[in-house]
């Protein structure tokens, strides 16, 4: 399996997408550091159906300013730490390996949390993180629950381990009768 | 990605005028689902109001393109806005709207229609649990009168 190093700065999101990500950005970097003041973090990202092969594993490493670092998120719960982080993550790998841009957030019931486009076309973006080390059971449920959207198109799942340090980004076409 | 067209929604023909809109509203959902966990309901449900309102523009442009997919989009996403925002009338209306549509899809139908039935279904729970706790605040007030 090939293993290439990839770098991204994390401020580049609120250019990259088109929903005010800028947002997400103290989120994940509050979980990205941890209890540190490191100004990056590396995380292994595993690319299932995007790109050319059907299995890819590859090196990130995600930056971001000092300045921007001492930024405190606002106050909400940890689980909603962790998710929105998980957000920031996702519109770093879908835009870095993927070429797609973060379009639109999806409304109730849409069984995904964003649209997603590549200029002509739009698809289902569902993201999911946990501190915990279940990510691979974690992708699958998402997958399943991507694959129940009421627009019959396909998508991709995000889900980031924190703990871990790892990415799943997957493609998933959409199947009828689920 | 294989070698199979994704299947995807079109938005072929949309300007640079609808796509500042486009963001302008998910800019709004966001801060409005930021504020909802800072448990700021009322600012929360102004941002959902204003994207609501952009969210039906939206559709409409869709529609009048022949993006006819995109316009249910945009149609849903208006009413479960105006529901987030606490108008659950209007957000049932834009689903009943949305169910006399011939084309829309099975799948996308029955969303909307389970949608719209809890919202009912919720709004006569919201109203009798609200005259429960008036009854119970003026029999409590008048018993601190006495």
């Amino acid at each position: 399996m090939e293993i290439t190093l990839d770098e991204y700065r994390l401020e580049d999101i609120a250019f990259d997408h088109r929903i005010g990500a800028a947002v997400l950005v103290p989120f994940t970097i509050v979980r990205l550091r941890g209890n540190t003041d490191a100004t990056e973090a590396t995380l292994t990202v595993s690319l299932l159906n995007v790109g050319d092969a059907s299995e890819t594993q590859r090196t990130l490493r995600i930056s971001w300013s000092a300045s921007i670092a001492s930024a405190q998120p606002l106050a909400v719960q940890e689980r909603t730490v962790t998710e929105w982080a998980a957000y920031g993550v996702a519109c770093v790998v879908v835009s870095l390996y993927a070429g797609l841009h973060v379009r639109e957030v999806a409304g109730d019931g849409d069984r995904f949390d964003y649209w997603v486009d590549d200029g002509e076309r739009e698809y289902g973006l569902e993201v999911s993180g946990t501190m915990r080390d279940d990510i691979e059971a974690r992708h699958s449920a998402k997958v399943r629950q991507l694959r129940e959207n009421p627009y019959g198109v396909d998508g991709y799942v995000v889900v980031v381990g924190f703990a871990t340090r790892s990415v799943i980004f997957s493609f998933n076409r959409f199947e009828e009768g689920v | 990605m294989s070698q199979q067209l994704a299947r995807g929604i079109s938005r072929k023909g949309l300007d640079v005028a609808f796509e500042a809109d486009e963001e302008r509203k998910s800019n709004l959902i966001l801060k409005a689902q930021l504020l909802r966990e800072q448990e700021m309901e009322d600012e929360a449900a102004a941002k959902f109001a204003q994207a609501a309102m952009i969210e039906e523009r939206l559709s409409y442009i869709c529609e009048a393109k022949g993006l006819i997919e995109k316009s249910f989009v945009h149609r849903f996403s208006a009413a479960s806005c105006w529901a987030q925002a606490g108008n659950f009338y209007y957000a049932i209306a834009l689903c009943d709207d949305l169910l006399v549509c011939d084309d829309l899809p099975d799948r996308l139908r029955q969303r909307v229609h389970n949608y719209a039935h809890t919202l009912r279904v919720r709004r006569t729970q919201w109203y009798t649990e609200l005259m429960l706790e008036m009854t119970k605040s003026e029999v409590e007030a008048s018993r601190a009168l006495n």
